[in-house]
C-alpha cells in the first residue's frame, strides 16, 4: 500500500462504491471493509486494472458484536483517512414496536460508525495527521414524524463528529460530516423519491472528495440541501409538530 | 433486495411506448442470487435502455447497470472479460489509452455490453469484420432455472447462438468475454465524399469496400434528388502518420458536452425544421470534402456529445426504423421507400445508409444480411404509422427484415417470415423457459 490510501468502511453501499472509484481515480490505494467480501470482486478488479490501484477488501460486520475490532491485524499499515459509509434506512414501524429493530438502527447509524471512526481518531491523532468522513444524513437535521428513528441515529453521529472535530482540531486530524439529501441507492430503491431533488452517487462521491481535499467540517450535498435544511430548521416548534413531513 | 423497489415509468430511447415497471438492480452475482426469487414473475434484463422500443420492457426489468466490472484485461492477447452491464464508453476509457479498441461498435458509446449482444450490434466496419457476436470468445449465461453456463461456439453452442442477438431473452448475460482490435493511436482518417442521388451514393460503397469503416447520411426530402446524401469513409490512423501531428496519440475523451435538459416541444422537429437541417448538414457536410483526422468519439458516436438528444422529439417520442434489404433490391427497394417518404412528407431527422457485408455471427435472430440498411428516424405522430406500413410493405417484398432492438411496432407475419429461425428459437425457449420467467413487451407483440 502506497502512504495515500483510505480506508472505506461500508464500501459495498452505492456511496461507497462510488467513493472507492473516486479516490481510486485520485492515485489512492484502497481499503474496504463490507459485511459480505464476495460483492465486492468485480469493483476490486476493476479498479485495479483501470487505475492500477492496489485494493484491499476485508470482511466486516458491525451487528456481529458490540466489541471493538482489532484493525491492527487487518491493515498492513494505518491509512491517511477513513471514511464511514455504514448506515442502512430503518424500518420506522418495526423500531417503534421492537426494541431488537430499534437496537439495531442506533448500532448500523450511530454507535457502530462511532466505535470504529473513535479507533481511528486516537491513532490518527497519535500519529499527528488523517482525515476522518462519515456520511450522516440531513435526516440528522430535524426529527420528522416520518423517519425519527433513522434521524435520532443520524443526529448522535453528526453530534458525536462535531464532538470529535474540536478534540481533533490542534491534533491535524480533520472531521467532516457528509449529510447527503437523496440519493439513488440500493438503500432508496423502494423509496419513491422527486426526480427533482435526487441525485446519483457519483456527484456525491465527487462532492466528497472536493470538500474533503478542501477540508470542510460540514457537507451538505448538493449544495442546496443546505439552504432546504436551513428552512426546515427554522421553522417554529409549534408549527412543525403539526407537519408530517 | 428485501423490499420491492417502486414502480416507475419505463420506457426506451425512443421515448414510446411508455410503461409502468419495477426495476430491480443489483451489484453482484451475489445480490443477482437473493433477488431471483422475487423475479419468478418474469422478467427482462435492461441495460442503458437505448434500444428504441419495447426489447426492454416489461413489468418487472432487471438493471443490469451496476453489474458493470472489468474483471480481467489481457492486453497482449487483446482480450478482455467483463460484467454484462458495462457500457462502452467506461470500457473504451479503460482501452484506449492501452491501445486496444471494440472489434464493433455501434453509432453511440452509451450501451452496454450485455445489451450489445443481445441485440448482436453492427458497426460501419460490417462489410469488412461482420457484427459483434463473431468476436466472443464466451459468455456465461443465467438461464431461467437459475443455473449458469459457459457459452462459446464449441460449449452449449446453441444457447451461445441463440443469445447473440436474442434480445436477451434465452437468459441473463453475466460475463463476457471478447476479443479486442489493437490500435495504434485513437485518430481516424475520415473521408468525406458528396453524392447527388442514391446510386451515386451506393457506387460510393462499392468502390470503397477495402475500406474499414464506412456509412452515408442521406437527405430522404430533397425535392428534385431524395437520395442525395453525404458518404464518410474512415481508417484508424498509425503512429507513423501521427509523426509530424504533435498531440497524444491514444487520446480519450467520451463525455457528453451537451444536454438537452428536458422534453423540447412536439412542434420542434416538424417537417419544415426537418428539411432545413437536412439542406444545411448537407452544405455544411460539402464544404468538408476530402480527408482530415478526427478523433474516435466524433467519428463513431457523433450524437453521444449530446446528452439525452432523444429529447428534442418532445414527449411523444419517436420511431426509429431500420431495415436491411438484400443486396440484389437494394437500389429498388431503397428507392421505392425513398419516394414513399417523400410522398408522405413525413421528414426522417437522420437517414443512414449503410452497406452490410456476407459475413455472419451466427446469431439466430441477428439483424445483418448481405445487402443495404437504412436507418430513419419520424417523430411520433398520427400518420407515421401508415407510411411505416407502406414500407414495411416494401421491405417484405424485397426479402428484407426489421431490426428488433430499434423496433416498437414491426408486425408479426413480417418477422416470421424474415427471420427463417424464429421456430427454432421459440422452441428452444419452450425448452429452457416453459413457464417463461424472462419475457418482455417485444417477445409478446412478436409471439415469442
Amino acid at each position: 500500500m502506497r502512504e495515500k490510501s483510505v480506508l472505506i468502511l461500508g464500501a459495498s453501499s452505492g456511496i461507497g462504491r462510488a467513493l472507492a472509484s473516486e479516490y481510486a481515480a485520485h492515485g489512492f490505494d484502497l481499503m474496504l471493509t463490507t459485511r459480505n467480501p464476495e460483492v465486492l470482486t468485480g469493483l476490486k478488479s476493476h479498479l485495479q486494472i483501470e487505475h492500477k490501484c492496489q485494493v484491499q477488501v476485508e470482511a466486516l460486520d458491525i451487528s456481529d458484536s458490540l466489541e471493538p475490532v482489532d484493525f491492527s491485524g487487518l491493515l498492513e499499515r494505518l491509512p491517511l483517512g477513513v471514511i464511514s459509509c455504514i448506515g442502512d434506512l430503518s424500518d420506522e414501524e418495526a423500531c417503534s414496536s421492537d426494541t431488537k429493530a430499534l437496537n439495531t438502527n442506533f448500532r448500523i447509524n450511530g454507535e457502530g460508525p462511532i466505535a470504529f471512526l473513535e479507533y481511528f481518531a486516537n491513532r490518527f491523532s497519535d500519529r499527528g495527521f488523517g482525515f476522518i468522513v462519515a456520511i450522516s444524513s440531513v435526516a440528522g437535521d430535524r426529527g420528522r414524524a416520518t423517519n425519527g428513528f433513522y434521524g435520532s441515529a443520524k443526529a448522535m453521529l453528526s453530534t458525536y463528529l462535531s464532538a470529535l472535530r474540536s478534540r481533533m482540531f490542534d491534533r491535524n486530524v480533520f472531521v467532516m460530516d457528509v449529510r447527503p439529501g437523496f440519493v439513488k441507492t440500493p438503500m432508496t430503491a423502494h423509496l419513491d423519491l422527486p426526480n427533482l431533488l435526487t441525485t446519483d452517487p457519483i456527484f456525491v462521491a465527487r462532492d466528497i472528495f472536493k470538500g474533503q481535499q478542501s477540508r470542510k467540517d460540514i457537507l451538505y450535498t448538493p449544495y442546496y440541501w443546505y439552504w432546504i435544511m436551513f428552512i426546515i430548521r427554522n421553522i417554529p416548534e409549534f408549527c412543525f409538530k403539526r407537519m408530517k413531513i | 433486495m428485501s423490499s420491492l423497489p417502486s414502480k416507475r415509468r419505463l420506457m426506451n430511447w425512443g421515448q414510446f411506448p411508455v410503461r409502468s415497471g419495477r426495476s430491480y438492480e443489483f451489484h453482484s452475482e451475489y445480490d443477482l442470487d437473493n433477488a431471483w426469487v422475487q423475479l419468478e414473475d418474469g422478467f427482462i434484463a435492461r441495460g442503458m435502455g437505448r434500444c428504441y422500443g419495447d426489447g426492454s420492457l416489461a413489468p418487472t426489468v432487471l438493471s443490469t447497470i451496476h453489474y458493470s466490472h472489468i474483471l480481467h484485461l489481457d492486453e497482449e492477447k487483446g482480450i478482455v472479460i467483463a460484467e454484462s452491464g458495462i457500457t462502452l464508453s467506461r470500457l473504451l476509457n479503460v482501452l484506449i489509452p492501452k491501445g486496444l479498441f471494440l472489434p464493433v461498435t455501434p453509432g453511440t458509446s452509451y450501451v452496454t455490453l450485455g445489451g450489445a449482444v443481445a441485440a448482436d450490434v453492427h458497426g460501419k466496419n460490417h462489410h469488412c469484420d461482420g457484427s459483434l457476436g463473431s468476436f466472443l470468445e464466451w459468455f456465461d449465461l443465467k438461464l431461467p432455472s437459475g443455473e449458469v453456463v459457459r457459452c462459446s461456439s464449441r460449449e452449449n453452442s446453441e444457447l451461445f447462438y441463440a443469445t447473440i442477438g436474442g434480445m436477451g431473452l434465452t437468459g441473463l448475460i453475466l460475463s463476457v468475454a471478447l476479443k479486442l482490435l489493437p490500435i495504434e493511436t485513437s485518430w481516424i482518417d475520415q473521408e468525406i465524399v458528396s453524392a447527388k442521388n442514391l446510386s451515386g451514393l451506393m457506387q460510393l460503397f462499392e468502390s470503397h469496400d477495402s475500406c474499414k469503416y464506412s456509412v452515408a447520411w442521406i437527405d430522404c426530402l430533397h425535392p428534385d434528388n431524395p437520395g442525395r446524401g453525404v458518404f464518410l469513409s474512415g481508417r484508424h490512423v498509425s503512429l507513423e502518420d501521427m509523426r509530424q501531428i504533435d498531440c497524444n496519440p491514444l487520446q480519450t475523451d467520451l463525455s457528453p458536452k451537451l444536454s438537452i435538459p428536458c422534453n423540447l416541444p412536439n412542434w420542434f422537429l416538424s417537417a419544415w425544421s426537418v428539411r432545413q437541417f437536412n439542406h444545411a448538414y448537407g452544405q455544411i457536410q460539402a464544404l468538408k470534402d476530402g480527408h482530415r483526422l478526427v478523433t474516435i468519439p466524433s467519428y463513431f458516436y457523433p450524437l453521444d456529445i449530446i446528452k439525452n438528444w432523444n429529447r428534442m422529439y418532445g414527449s411523444r417520442g419517436f420511431i426509429q426504423y431500420q431495415c436491411v434489404l438484400p443486396l440484389k433490391n437494394s437500389e429498388d427497394g431503397l428507392s421505392q421507400i425513398l419516394q414513399n417518404i417523400q410522398q408522405s412528407g413525413e421528414g426522417s431527422f437522420l437517414a443512414v445508409l449503410k452497406k452490410f457485408g456476407s459475413l455472419n455471427s451466427g446469431g439466430w435472430l441477428s439483424f445483418p444480411m448481405d445487402g443495404y440498411t437504412l436507418a430513419l428516424d419520424f417523430p411520433r405522430r398520427s400518420s407515421t404509422e401508415r407510411l411505416l406500413e407502406k414500407i414495411d410493405n416494401v421491405v417484405r417484398e424485397c426479402g428484407g427484415r426489421l431490426y428488433l432492438a430499434k423496433d416498437s411496432r414491426g408486425p408479426r407475419n413480417l418477422f416470421e417470415s424474415s427471420y427463417p429461425r424464429w421456430t427454432e428459437f421459440k422452441l428452444l425457449r419452450n425448452r429452457i423457459d416453459p413457464n417463461r420467467i424472462i419475457k418482455s413487451d417485444l417477445a409478446s407483440r412478436l409471439g415469442l
